[in-house]
């Protein structure tokens, strides 16, 4: 039996092929680059953004029948990219480079070299240069990174970056906001070193 | 008027224009007489358009080898839904089964454990190989520094040996058990051979052999970590010279 489904999978692997007949394939298998950006982001690891995002769609076509038809697949894929990751970490017995703890989420929203803050449109204009964003990104604390990329990138409401990453909505405006504003500081801090 | 604290979790839907009109006018009441507020309502707006303007940009495409593995997961469980519900549910009486048999082993102290082993990583084995991995060979001594960065204990991995014919292809933590395992990926004479290993010692030092659909597992421990070496059958002699280069070869 193990052989027999095999064999009806060689023949079906190749990419485009394999969902035509299947509505949910189809539009779960559109979210694969979306779902992998966001898994760097999470493991900051390419390889293990890809065992993340592979996870995801194993678990997701295994409970395809539990997916509400007419809700939001994007979501409910997100949803289980998340879970799948919090468990990978709790299994690796490791934490995250950046502690989700009170003092994350009392940060001071003010620059932490006490200077003054540019403009924004003199932000704008320097934030033209990719690798300083992708930088900043990766300055902000995991709580506030993914609470802005689901946000700020992915276009989730923010009903549903809680139901993802399993915190009070109230939290998840908070992360954003703070986020948003340590991003912000990253790349003055960016423009007045370059 | 609400307080600094009052109005600070408002900001986020107040930028994005979806506050609801008495949080809407509560924040521009607020902003209207507190500079600080208003220079981070000014910031916070400013980040959102930045990477709202390089959205695109930050997206990232993903490996086409990794949306044909997204495929081929379809593809499976579409696989599974034309099977007939009877032979469905063969695989599924045998791994209830499995849970019997395991319970057995474990609550009444038989001595299956490593019949339990092979029959789950032979599947894995069968799992994986369907998705392939890197087309060349891959340098074992990176692989270990990689794995034990990212999982925190340390595998040792047999390099390529063309006296064995083995070319050492990708390293992964085996995602059908959690990454509780690594699986080293072979190609050995030009098939798929795989190599488990476990981070506790589960079986005895001699190694066993264990036939599961069509393919062998040799199943052995050695200093503290247990080994499974799984290719397709009909090699049983020729897997000899394999499972003494990886006996030779790990901690």
């Amino acid at each position: 039996m193990v052989f027999r489904r095999r064999s009806s999978l060689t023949g079906g692997s190749a990419p485009g092929t394999t969902a035509d007949d299947d509505p949910f394939a189809r539009e779960a298998l559109s979210y694969v680059d979306s779902l992998y950006g966001t898994a760097l982001r999470l493991t900051r690891r390419a390889a293990d953004a890809e065992d993340l995002v592979q996870d995801t769609y194993l678990k997701a076509f295994r409970s395809s029948s539990q997916f509400a038809r007419g809700t939001n697949l994007k979501a409910w894929l997100f949803t289980i990219l998340h879970n799948t990751f919090r468990n990978m970490r709790r299994h690796d017995g490791r934490n995250s480079i950046d502690i989700d703890s009170e003092v994350v989420e009392l940060a001071p929203a003010v620059d932490a070299n006490g200077q003054a803050p540019h403009t924004p449109e003199q932000l704008l204009t320097r934030s033209a240069l990719d690798a300083d964003l992708q930088a900043a990104l990766d300055s902000l604390p995991e709580v506030f990174r993914q609470a802005v990329w689901l946000r700020d990138v992915e276009e989730f409401s923010y009903a549903e970056v809680a139901a993802m990453t399993q915190v009070p909505i109230g939290t998840v405006m908070s992360r954003i906001s703070r986020g948003r504003r340590q991003l912000y500081e990253h790349l003055a801090r960016a423009r007045v070193a370059g | 008027m609400k307080n600094c604290q009052d109005v600070e979790p408002l900001m986020a839907p107040y930028v994005d224009g979806e506050a609801a009109p008495p949080d809407r006018a509560a924040v521009e009441a607020h902003i209207g007489a507190c500079d600080c507020c208003r220079d981070l309502v000014a910031t916070e707006r400013a980040a959102r358009e930045v990477l709202l303007a390089r959205r695109g940009d930050l997206r990232r495409c993903a490996p086409q080898a990794l949306h044909a593995r997204c495929a081929a997961h379809a593809a499976w469980m579409r696989g599974r839904r034309a099977v007939p519900a009877v032979i469905r549910w063969l695989p599924l009486s045998v791994a209830a089964t499995l849970v019997i048999a395991v319970a057995g082993v474990f609550g009444l102290g038989l001595n299956h454990r490593v019949q339990a082993v092979a029959f789950q990583v032979t599947l894995d084995h069968v799992a994986c190989k369907r998705f392939g991995h890197a087309s060349t060979p891959i340098d074992g001594t990176s692989a270990e520094q990689r794995w034990l960065a990212t999982h925190g204990w340390p595998v040792r991995v047999p390099a390529s040996s063309a006296g064995s014919d083995l070319e050492l292809r990708a390293v992964r933590r085996c995602a059908i058990t959690d990454g509780r395992l690594a699986h080293l990926m072979y190609r050995w004479r030009g098939e798929p051979l795989s190599i488990y290993v476990l981070p506790d010692r589960a079986a005895d030092a001699s190694a066993e052999r264990v036939e599961r659909f069509s393919h062998d597992s040799i199943v052995w421990s050695q200093n503290g970590r247990t080994y499974v070496i799984v290719a397709q059958a009909p090699r049983r002699p020729d897997l000899d010279s394999v499972v003494q280069y990886v006996k030779d070869n790990v901690y």
